[in-house]
């Protein structure tokens, strides 16, 4: 477990995942306002209503600006003849060796908005677990599928 | 091919009625009821109190049309399952209204597992369970009640191909292993159900508290106030002794006779007193052998030995198969030598983790009983001396959890040393069985140069099992890594960065 790998994923993830994050504060916000306007029809306290902005307004800068970037410079891969290293986490740093000769299948997968940034997840599965590199352009994950399951295929020994 | 041949040379007799479709003994149909009984029971159940409130006419007349229709579908479902032998091939049909044929070839089988539970012994009977390398829970085939000679028939047809050459069976003498009574008993009596079975019914008791009529806790209170604290410490020992006796029955029930044999390509173990199990474990399915010292067993120095299987055993209790359920730590060695030669070298010695790391050990296993401390000390100060000991236990097992833990890495071979909170586990497997390893490191671990290492193995459940070491020398993972790494560039890329 040497050097961390080479290759960065696709840079637009970072857009994919604001988007993503923002669905979700959307809703937080859609909560936020609706505590706002029954505290005002009510007259409750106005404290809880502030306390609840200030929540809304870190959860943004949080989520939607800075673990997207972070994410995104910790996610590497890199492809050898024989081996996968991955490396991600943002709070707790992992990187994994999974052997070719072990990778049973390899998947691309695509939600509707990795498509609008034509991008696409690798997922790759042994016999014991499932390792998914997110947010690879479309034509990067196609060729990184067929790389790995032509490489897969070489050597199949006993379980 | 080899097969076909045969068979015109020497049509033996026990073949041909292979070759005929046959139906399982009429009493499948018994178990088929009792099957679809217990499934449906508890679901089942309830419908059934609420019609019995309602009346007891329609209960009845509920009960006789379900039981008449179990009955009915139980015995066509029998009717129409067959199987036989043919061309190589396993074929087994089956279904009322829609016909199901499945056929396997022989070569494809890996094990066959013969039991018997008491009404099967009754009858002379036993269940087969055939299975291939396809993953999946249970058996693919499963014959639920054949006639013991006809079982031995099928298994002789069934694994008579893989070895062609030696059909004039050959009395091998395969080595052999069996437990004796004594050490039986000293694996129930140290099985540690006693805790388990106390902590159920303490459960059960907490349930149905409501049910018993306060009569009875009258009348109880009245007799322990009459003869006093000696007869209520005396009956609580007898409880726990009662206890005790208990998870010995159990233990000598299941592991009753247990007997294991090297064969060819297989180890065959065989156990139970009243049920019989027979399970096959061929060697090219074992992932990972571990050597298992539960706390009660440590200071006795007795062990365990288990396997990781690809696909499991049909066991549901167990996922993990006991290849032997209790031995002397000394005698492991021989046994493995013996039994399983390619895991003869596990290694008691270890590379310890690093000092670093024992601190969060020792935070991980204080964390719980600090957060009761708080609600003790405000609400029950007299008892904060409880929460202290517990705390302290805990405190002395996470050292424990970190001086014992460890790894011991060999040319082909690693062996995990790995500390639970009631076991030590001691686990070898071999480079080519690692599905995948992982390196997690937090920002204070980064910072201490100390990480956690994970090894993915095939598991018994298609989910795989992860082995962690926590806390280890960051540095000893990467010469793990670079073992385990079948890309040796690691100085080639550092130069490349540098």
């Amino acid at each position: 477990m040497r050097q961390q790998p080479g290759n960065n994923i696709a840079r637009d993830a970072i857009k994919a995942w604001r988007i993503t994050a923002s669905t979700y504060m959307v809703v937080l916000w859609l909560l936020i306002i609706a505590g706002g306007v029954v505290t005002f029809i009510f007259d409750f306290t106005y404290i809880y209503s502030v306390i609840s902005i200030i929540i809304g307004v870190i959860a943004i800068l949080i989520f939607v600006l800075l673990i997207p970037k972070i994410r995104y410079r910790r996610w590497r891969y890199e492809i050898y003849e024989q081996e996968i290293y991955i490396q991600h986490g943002i709070l707790i740093m992992t990187r994994t060796i999974i052997p070719m000769i072990r990778v049973q299948h390899v998947d691309t997968k695509q939600g509707p908005i990795l498509k609008m940034y034509k991008l696409a997840t690798v997922s790759i599965s042994t016999a014991a677990t499932t390792h998914e590199i997110p947010a690879l352009y479309e034509k990067d994950a196609s060729e990184l599928r067929d790389r790995i399951s032509a490489l897969a295929m070489v050597d199949e020994d006993d379980v | 091919m080899m097969y076909e041949e045969d068979k015109q040379v020497t049509p033996s007799p026990q073949r041909t009625s292979l070759e005929h479709a046959r139906r399982l003994h009429p009493a499948a149909i018994f178990f088929n009821l009792i099957k679809v009984l217990k499934e449906t029971i508890l679901g089942l159940g309830v419908g059934l109190i609420i019609t019995l409130k309602e009346s007891v006419i329609y209960f009845l007349i509920f009960v006789a049309v379900f039981l008449v229709l179990l009955i009915i579908s139980s015995f066509l479902s029998w009717l129409r399952f067959t199987y036989r032998v043919e061309d190589n091939e396993l074929r087994i049909e089956q279904g009322v209204f829609v016909r199901k044929k499945r056929y396997i070839s022989i070569n494809r089988i890996h094990k066959i597992d013969v039991t018997a539970d008491v009404v099967h012994r009754i009858f002379g009977l036993v269940k087969v369970q055939i299975d291939t390398a396809s993953s999946g829970d249970g058996a693919e085939v499963d014959l639920s009640a054949i006639k013991v000679t006809q079982a031995a028939r099928l298994r002789r047809a069934l694994k008579n191909n893989k070895k062609t050459a030696e059909q004039t069976e050959e009395r091998v003498v395969y080595p052999k292993k069996r437990i004796s009574w004594g050490s039986l008993f000293i694996a129930g009596s140290t099985s540690g159900t006693a805790g388990f079975l106390l902590v159920m019914m303490l459960a059960i008791f907490s349930q149905i508290e409501d049910l018993i009529p306060t009569s009875v806790y009258k009348s109880a209170y009245a007799l322990f106030i009459e003869s006093g604290i000696v007869f209520f410490i005396a009956s609580v020992i007898f409880f726990l002794f009662l206890l005790w006796l208990i998870g010995i029955a159990g233990t000598m029930i299941r592991y009753g006779r247990f007997t294991i044999e090297k064969r060819e390509n297989e180890l065959f173990i065989k156990r139970g007193l009243i049920e019989t199990k027979e399970l096959t474990i061929p060697f090219d399915r074992i992932q990972a052998i571990g050597v298992k010292q539960s706390l009660i067993r440590c200071p006795l120095k007795y062990v365990k030995v288990t396997a990781v299987v690809a696909g499991g055993s049909f066991d549901k209790q167990e996922a993990f198969p006991v290849v032997f359920p209790l031995m002397k730590e000394t005698e492991v060695a021989d046994f493995l030598e013996e039994f399983l030669p390619a895991y003869a070298h596990i290694s008691p010695e270890k590379n310890s983790l690093a000092k670093r790391g024992r601190k969060y050990y020792l935070a991980q296993s204080f964390i719980l009983p600090a957060i009761a401390l708080v609600p003790v000390w405000i609400f029950i100060p007299n008892y904060v001396w409880a929460v202290l000991l517990v705390m302290a236990i805990c405190l002395w097992n996470g050292w424990v959890r970190h001086r014992n833990s460890g790894y011991h890495l060999d040319d082909k071979t690693i062996t995990l040393h790995i500390r639970h909170v009631f076991e030590q586990e001691t686990v070898m497997m071999y480079h080519r069985r690692v599905q995948a390893m992982e390196k997690k490191q937090h920002r204070l671990q980064q910072w201490e140069k100390i990480a956690t290492m994970q090894l993915s193995l095939i598991g018994s459940d298609g989910l795989g099992t992860h082995y962690h070491v926590k806390h280890m020398e960051a540095m000893d993972i990467d010469i793990i890594g670079d073992w385990y790494s079948r890309e040796k560039v690691e100085t080639s890329l550092s130069d490349k960065l540098e």
